[in-house]
């Protein structure tokens, strides 16, 4: 500013100005003067020119910086209206305009804690996860298979006064999901090492158990008792099993799988057990349906495991039918069976690590089969009704589709 | 017929005991040794066993340098690996290789006398 100043005095007092804007050289007569004052103009014009493309660059990359950055942002007055966000935001939950979203309010919307509000308020940042069903643009999902969101909210602060609140959002469900696979293979580490120390008295109390059993015991309770601490050893050998099994899903193979095969096989591994239980199963599956992408044996497993809950839903026998067509770009396995049914308590918790209505079960058969499923790019669903049977439904990409 | 003599290679020795008087039972000899190195020493000593049952973690000489050991002294000798291991994956190759049988403990006994007989007659 001061060099314009300079610029406009400088037809009032040429020779001094002259002189002072190029002290290195000597001022020769009025002619030299004004094309040394021409020059300078032109200088000074290149400059405001530099200055002016500088600034709108700088705005630019401002702009880029905010419209483009992965991260989600949005800027909420002090009230905490929301006043602008970029394109990220937008993208995160999954909406097209601005005018869908502007009602959000930061201080009922996002479900910050009073004491949370209480330190935006005082000028300090706040951050933390929320399960966020992004699809749904639900913030605090309740819905399992929600992703997962990061905020950071910061004031904007301008010398003493906060002029708005700056929203931070970023997509960490990846993020999270390596996590967990990363838990997982500590827990598969935590479980092996144990293992190894719980095997051997496990096999003194088992082998024992046996040896007691060869003799010749006259008491029925007492070879009873022998026999329950036998089978219970070997029952907690399979917990710990599965729980390996558990802890390493998720880290296998994926191939084109047959899965009419699959399901061949294990109906005829159980037959024996569906003809002694009275147990009728009757297949109906679409011609041609194509392979899937996914692990052989953990399908298996899948499939061993849910026929045999229907299977043990019907302890005096009954049907149990399997449907399978393509549904879009999705193999549609369907095992339904006219048991026991469960309870919508029961049902809303079969997913859940040793839970269990079986008085053998582990309570970790279910728990596999959702995260094989899942872990496949898939779905495992559960209809039931008491007294009227149950629905197992097995959603699994097909072939040619990416997951 | 000669009783066949089955070594017992286990560093617990609840264990040794359990397998002992089994197996006695069943009618077959056994040596005991509580690892690697007590084992090998047997075939060292010219002891031919006809077959050895192998925990794979022991102090001083683990199952796998006992068969790493075995192989050197050309001694063919048919082994049943009893490990509390359940991460087969992570067990030592040299015990996948040589072994006929991994078995994880606990097994039922008699499950075992199925496999040493299926082995030994």
């Amino acid at each position: 500013m001061k060099k314009n100043k300079e610029l406009a005095s400088g037809k009032k007092g040429k020779a001094a100005k002259s002189a002072k804007t190029s002290s290195s050289k000597l001022s020769f007569g009025a002619g030299e003067n004004t094309d040394m004052l021409l020059r300078s103009l032109m200088d000074k014009e290149r400059e405001i020119l530099e200055a002016e493309d500088a600034l709108v660059e700088s705005m630019r990359r401002f702009r880029d910086l905010f419209e483009q950055s992965p991260i989600g942002v949005g800027i909420h007055d002090p009230k905490g209206e929301l006043l602008i966000v970029n394109k990220a935001y937008l993208d995160i939950f999954g909406f097209k305009t601005f005018g869908q979203i502007k009602t959000q309010n930061l201080f009922s919307d996002f479900r910050i804690t009073a004491k949370d509000a209480k330190k935006i308020r005082a000028g300090q940042t706040i951050q933390f996860h929320a399960r966020c069903d992004f699809e749904a643009a639900d913030l605090h999902s309740t819905n399992e298979n929600a992703g997962y969101a990061m905020f950071t909210i910061s004031p904007l602060q301008r010398e003493e006064d906060i002029i708005g609140y700056l929203v931070q959002v970023q997509d960490i469900t990846q993020h999270k999901k390596i996590e967990e696979s990363q838990r997982l293979a500590q827990l598969g580490r935590l479980i092996s090492d144990m293992a190894h120390e719980v095997n051997n008295p496990l096999m003194i109390i088992s082998g024992r158990a046996e040896m007691a059993l060869l003799g010749d015991i006259q008491d029925e309770k007492i070879k009873n008792t022998f026999e329950v601490i036998l089978d219970q050893c070997f029952m907690a050998k399979e917990i710990i099993l599965r729980l390996l099994k558990y802890s390493r899903l998720g880290k296998v193979e994926k191939t084109s799988v047959d899965v009419v095969k699959i399901l061949d096989l294990i109906v005829e591994i159980l037959n024996h057990h569906f003809k002694i239980s009275n147990i009728v199963v009757e297949t109906d599956i679409e011609r041609g349906i194509p392979p899937a992408i996914g692990n052989e044996k953990q399908l298996q497993e899948v499939f061993m495991n849910v026929l045999r809950n229907s299977a043990d839903a019907m302890p005096e026998g009954g049907n149990i039918k399997i449907e399978g067509v393509k549904e879009k770009d999705f193999l549609k396995i369907i095992v339904k069976d006219n048991g026991d049914g469960m309870s919508e308590e029961v049902l809303a918790k079969i997913f859940e690590p040793f839970f269990t209505t079986k008085q053998k079960g582990t309570g970790l058969g279910l728990a596999v089969c959702h995260t094989i499923i899942e872990d496949h790019g898939g779905k495992l669903l559960y209809e039931s009704k008491p007294g009227k049977g149950t629905t197992a439904t097995i959603l699994l990409p097909c072939e040619n589709v990416l997951i | 017929m000669r009783k066949k003599t089955i070594l017992l290679v286990d560093d617990e020795a609840e264990i040794l005991e359990i397998l002992h008087n089994f197996l006695h039972a069943e009618g077959f000899e056994t040596m005991q040794t509580k690892d690697g190195q007590e084992g090998l020493d047997v075939f060292k000593k010219g002891q031919r066993p006809d077959m050895v049952i192998l925990d794979e973690k022991m102090p001083r000489m683990s199952g796998s340098e006992f068969l790493r050991n075995l192989k050197e002294l050309k001694i063919d000798v048919p082994v049943v690996a009893l490990t509390g291991s359940i991460n087969l994956e992570h067990l030592n190759p040299t015990l996948k290789e040589e072994c006929e049988h991994i078995l994880i403990k606990p097994v039922r006994l008699s499950e075992l006398l199925k496999l040493i007989n299926k082995i030994l007659l």
